[in-house]
């Protein structure tokens, strides 16, 4: 127990002051030669022993009343005892202090942020700093920020960066502030060292503890002392994922997107309202989640309307909670009106209904003749002997059908294409010699399989996976009630051997009921390149007979199309990159940025990047939409998203003595005074003695009023 | 001249104001007025008795002194004993006042301006002062030329001694033998019980009685603040207190005496006035007597 203003606690004095009152107005008698004395008399004797008590009552409250309010007035506080921060009496040590500024300290009591408690601690702890001590201060999330990057004297200056440190929506990496700290006190060696980490020891935070630890042992003679934020266990719901799903969203076409919110709490919530808005407008879809169990995820499907093709944001929101930056959640993408598909066969002038790409070409654009024109995907075909001269780089998505040998020129555009962002797909054929496409080192490295040797006249065929989908072109057969592609069998196929290039590794979008992998995609530069098995005809297989494929074609077009638009989706502090058209080069663009009302910031210039010209965007440290402008056009020229790392809204804290256990890590550093457990207030009194002041006085006023005592 | 500015203590101790005094408030009363609420003569003629010093010459038999040389006077049906006696409470307790007024001043005035208008309205009056004796007795007199001698002493007269009203009234009433008004004027802070066997004795005397209870404003609502010490006017005691703490029980009981002090009135027929010196003389003075014709007229 103690005070905050002690001083004012000479005050009590005070309650001297009714009793001298109460004295004086019996010492101050006046008289008065009087008639009716037996009434006084009688008076008197009926009420003396009344009065006195009643006299003593009011005297105690008086004082009592004086007493509570200088003691409010005092400030009392419950203090416990907590490690000490800074070094305390052994002279002065030098300190990093590292500040988690992760999204999750935003979290609020219903008052301050865990962010405002830190800086408030911090601040707190500077009046116990032995002086002369050389302070650091480093902001720590997923990447550090120095704004002291070396121990200085210099607390002004301490103070002024403090203030000016910011809440951030990165996640968070304590390691590497700490090992950044360590470098910083490395050069110190012989002075006592410390780093003291205030953080809401959110458990994400610490995953590098065995790093943390073996800093430790490089480092003996630093002292790590975690001051924790806040209390364990608090409830968040979070939105933590939102994407766009089926086909490619186009302009009119209600888009449906999947919406998952995460309770990480410890009790179940029920009837959380989920709304999707387009563009910052007024919600366009909600639905209602019944019940959300504890650390359980619940998806819901929602739908949007894009009127215009471009760029679009989309919003999900939840009902508001302690941590704000999660109840919400942003994605981009390009609305298309109309998409381009190349279609590429090597069947010549064969008749129409033969060609390679016929069954593929209409499972593309399943619509009558007259209204091809008019659907979403615009299909060109062209001979293989034309693929060197066709322009490539306006078509989304080129199609390989049959292909025979590649000419050298033929891989290289291809290559380009896909490394520019373009999607490629290939059905092999009967022209397609899998030897020699094993020999062409650039077409292979494109690949995600090598192509073994043609098994043909497999009896009996075997049939496609019906089936435990885990890709999510085909992940919607896992529904019994979306039908099934276990009719779809193989005769003659050519084996496809999965192949890895370095972290990257393909992914089956299907396999063959003997789990050999019919179909396979992985990334290649900024695109993706799809693999068959075999033939876009009913050669050895039934597959393009099946009704299934044309929503196998359709899902395939609106993945490889929304694996474009993941580049619109970025982590916080990501760098955006578009390209944009070459007559742009040189031109300012301005970013209105999430948060802000229309109002554009300038936010650089056009760049040439390897032959193009491309719009970078760096200052990507808040989460939300942001839109990029050209000049004052009234469209946005390009639209992304900053999203949270869903790990960032699991409060929950990690194992406390665990962290803990870290400051007691045998070191080098002498074991000062520094650690000596310091008071630090856990609850004040002062409200509840002004109430308490409040409630003597009303008190005495009444009993005073019933004694018809004047005040 | 206010009529309340007519009373203060310079007037009321020197016979000729308190004179003047009375004729004002009286005089501004009259104007206006066509019958007297004490008037006493009557028409039929009665009897002769012998002259005694005091009686008004005017009614003189001058008829019979002509033919006997003797003094009688003439005597009607009702004038032959009505005289008001004024009886007048002079002890200690009267001597206090919350203002510059003491009770006894406001006591003093009030039978001036009675005697005033009886005697102005050919009624005779007969005056006493008491404390725990009669220490005063003005035979009576319907001689308006007296009014001056009634005046000065009444002027004149100091309270010193305590009260015994009981005994007092006694003495008086020995002294009235014949039916008429009794005007009481005192604050009663006395044995209840003597008060009750006057008004008792007054009653069956056949007297009217009425009681002007003389009281100051600070004894009827006790207002003192802080401590105070109380210095007893007829007892040696003092008290100090807080008055306000017992302001509630001091009002209790001061309006149960009060309350006691009407009954005792109301069982012998007697007419009990409030005379607050808080107020106007004039005020108290014709309260009462508008109250009085109202009566004579529903008689």
């Amino acid at each position: 127990m103690g005070f905050l203003n002690p001083w004012v606690l000479a005050g009590l004095a005070a309650v001297s002051v009714p009793v001298a009152i109460h004295l004086l107005n019996r010492f101050r008698v006046r008289r008065t030669r009087w008639a009716a004395m037996r009434f006084v008399q009688d008076s008197l004797r009926k009420n003396r022993r009344r009065l006195q008590i009643e006299d003593l009552i009011l005297l105690i409250l008086r004082c009592l009343v004086v007493v509570a309010l200088v003691m409010a007035f005092a400030r009392p506080v419950l203090r416990t005892l907590v490690p000490g921060l800074f070094a305390g009496g052994d002279g002065p040590a030098a300190t990093v202090v590292l500040l988690d500024n992760s999204a999750s300290m935003g979290q609020s009591n219903g008052v301050t942020s865990r962010f405002e408690e830190g800086r408030k601690a911090i601040r707190e702890s500077l009046d116990q700093l032995a002086p002369g001590s050389p302070l650091a201060l480093y902001l720590v999330s997923s990447r550090v920020d120095p704004l002291i990057a070396k121990p200085a004297s210099d607390l002004p200056r301490f103070r002024r960066s403090l203030e000016l440190a910011a809440l951030s929506d990165r996640s968070t990496d304590l390691a590497r502030g700490i090992r950044a700290a360590c470098d910083a006190l490395r050069p110190l060696e012989g002075q006592r060292r410390e780093i003291v980490v205030y953080t809401d020891s959110q458990a994400p935070a610490w995953e590098g503890l065995d790093e943390i630890r073996k800093l430790q042992q490089e480092h003996p003679g630093i002292v790590l002392r975690p001051v924790i934020l806040g209390a364990a266990g608090e409830d968040n719901l979070a939105v933590v994922g939102l994407q766009a799903e089926g086909g490619v969203p186009a302009a009119g076409q209600p888009c449906r997107f999947r919406v998952e919110v995460a309770n990480f709490g410890t009790k179940a919530v029920e009837g959380v309202r989920v709304t999707v808005s387009a563009d910052d407008l007024p919600p366009s879809d909600e639905t209602l989640v019944a019940r959300i169990e504890p650390g359980a995820t619940q998806s819901v499907s929602l739908f949007v309307r894009f009127d215009t093709p471009g760029f679009h944001s989309v919003t999900a929101r939840i009902p508001p909670d302690r941590l704000a930056v999660d109840n919400q959640r942003s994605t981009a993408l390009q609305v298309v009106d109309r998409m381009e598909v190349l279609i590429v066969d090597g069947s010549g002038q064969a008749p129409v209904p033969d060609r390679d790409g016929y069954f593929l070409a209409n499972a593309l654009a399943p619509v009558a003749p007259d209204r091809k024109a008019k659907h979403y995907l615009n299909i060109s075909s062209v001979p293989f002997a034309a693929l060197n001269r066709a322009a490539l780089a306006s078509y989304d998505t080129v199609f390989l059908c049959n292909p025979g040998t590649l000419s050298e020129q033929a891989v290289a555009a291809l290559r380009s294409y896909v490394n520019n962002g373009g999607n490629l797909v290939i059905f092999p054929g009967p022209q397609t010699d899998p030897a020699a496409w094993g020999k062409n080192a650039a077409l292979d490295a494109l690949l995600p399989a090598s192509l073994g040797p043609k098994r043909t006249g497999v009896k009996p065929p075997v049939a496609l996976q019906s089936e435990g989908f885990h890709h999510p072109v085909t992940a919607i057969w896992n529904d019994r009630g979306e039908g099934g592609l276990g009719a779809v069998t193989y005769s003659e196929w050519f084996p496809l051997e999965l192949k890895t290039a370095g972290d990257v590794r393909p992914a089956v979008i299907l396999r063959l009921a003997n789990n050999e992998p019919a179909a396979v995609e992985w990334p290649a530069g900024r695109g993706r390149v799809v693999l068959f098995n075999a033939p876009a005809r009913p050669q050895g297989n039934n597959l393009v007979l099946h009704p299934g494929f044309v929503a196998l074609t359709q899902r395939l077009m609106g993945y490889l199309n929304r694996s474009s638009a993941a580049r619109l989706v970025l982590g916080p502090g990501d760098t955006f990159e578009v390209p944009v058209a070459m007559e742009l080069l040189g031109r300012d663009f301005s970013v209105v940025r999430p948060g802000d009302d229309t109002s554009r910031r300038p936010a650089g210039r056009v760049e040439l990047d390897d032959q193009r010209a491309v719009v970078r965007y760096r200052d990507t440290d808040a989460v939300g939409a942001y839109r990029i402008y050209i000049g004052r056009e009234a469209h946005p020229l390009a639209v992304f998203a900053v999203q949270l790392d869903p790990a960032e809204s699991d409060l929950r804290q990690a194992p406390r003595p665990e962290i803990e256990a870290l400051a007691k890590a045998p070191t080098d550093a002498p074991e000062p005074s520094a650690a000596a457990p310091r008071l630090q207030v856990k609850k004040e009194y002062g409200t509840v003695l002004l109430w308490l002041a409040a409630l003597l006085a009303l008190a005495e006023a009444a009993l005073a009023h019933r004694m018809s005592v004047p005040r | 001249m206010a009529e309340h500015s007519l009373l203060d203590p310079e007037t009321v101790s020197r016979g000729e104001a308190l004179g003047l005094m009375a004729r004002r408030v009286v005089e501004g009363y009259r104007v206006g007025e066509h019958r007297s609420p004490f008037r006493g003569f009557a028409i039929e003629f009665a009897q002769h008795r012998e002259y005694t010093a005091g009686d008004d010459i005017r009614h003189l038999d001058w008829k019979v002194l002509g033919r006997s040389d003797r003094y009688y006077i003439k005597q009607y049906e009702q004038d032959t004993n009505y005289v008001a006696h004024i009886v007048i409470d002079g002890s200690r307790s009267m001597n206090y006042g919350s203002g510059k007024i003491t009770k006894l001043h406001f006591a003093k005035a009030l039978a001036a301006c009675l005697a005033y208008l009886i005697l102005v309205q050919r009624d005779a009056v007969a005056l006493a002062l008491f404390d725990t004796e009669t220490r005063e007795y003005l035979p009576r007199t319907d001689n308006l030329g007296k009014i001056h001698h009634i005046m000065n002493r009444l002027a004149a007269f100091e309270a010193t001694e305590g009260t015994a009203i009981g005994h007092a009234v006694e003495q008086i009433s020995h002294k009235a033998r014949n039916r008429g008004i009794v005007v009481l004027i005192s604050d009663v802070f006395d044995d209840e019980d003597g008060l009750t066997r006057a008004l008792q004795r007054l009653h069956f005397s056949g007297h009217e009685v009425i009681l002007f209870h003389v009281l100051d404003p600070y004894e009827l609502t006790f207002p003192f603040t802080g401590t105070w010490k109380f210095l007893g006017l007829e007892e040696l005691t003092e008290l100090q207190t807080s008055p306000a703490d017992i302001r509630r029980s001091y009002l209790e009981n001061f309006n149960a005496f009060r309350g006691r002090v009407r009954t005792a009135c109301e069982r012998y027929n007697t007419h009990y006035v409030l005379a607050d010196t808080g107020r106007s003389l004039a005020e108290v003075l014709s309260g009462y007597l508008a109250f009085r014709r109202m009566m004579g007229k529903k008689g």
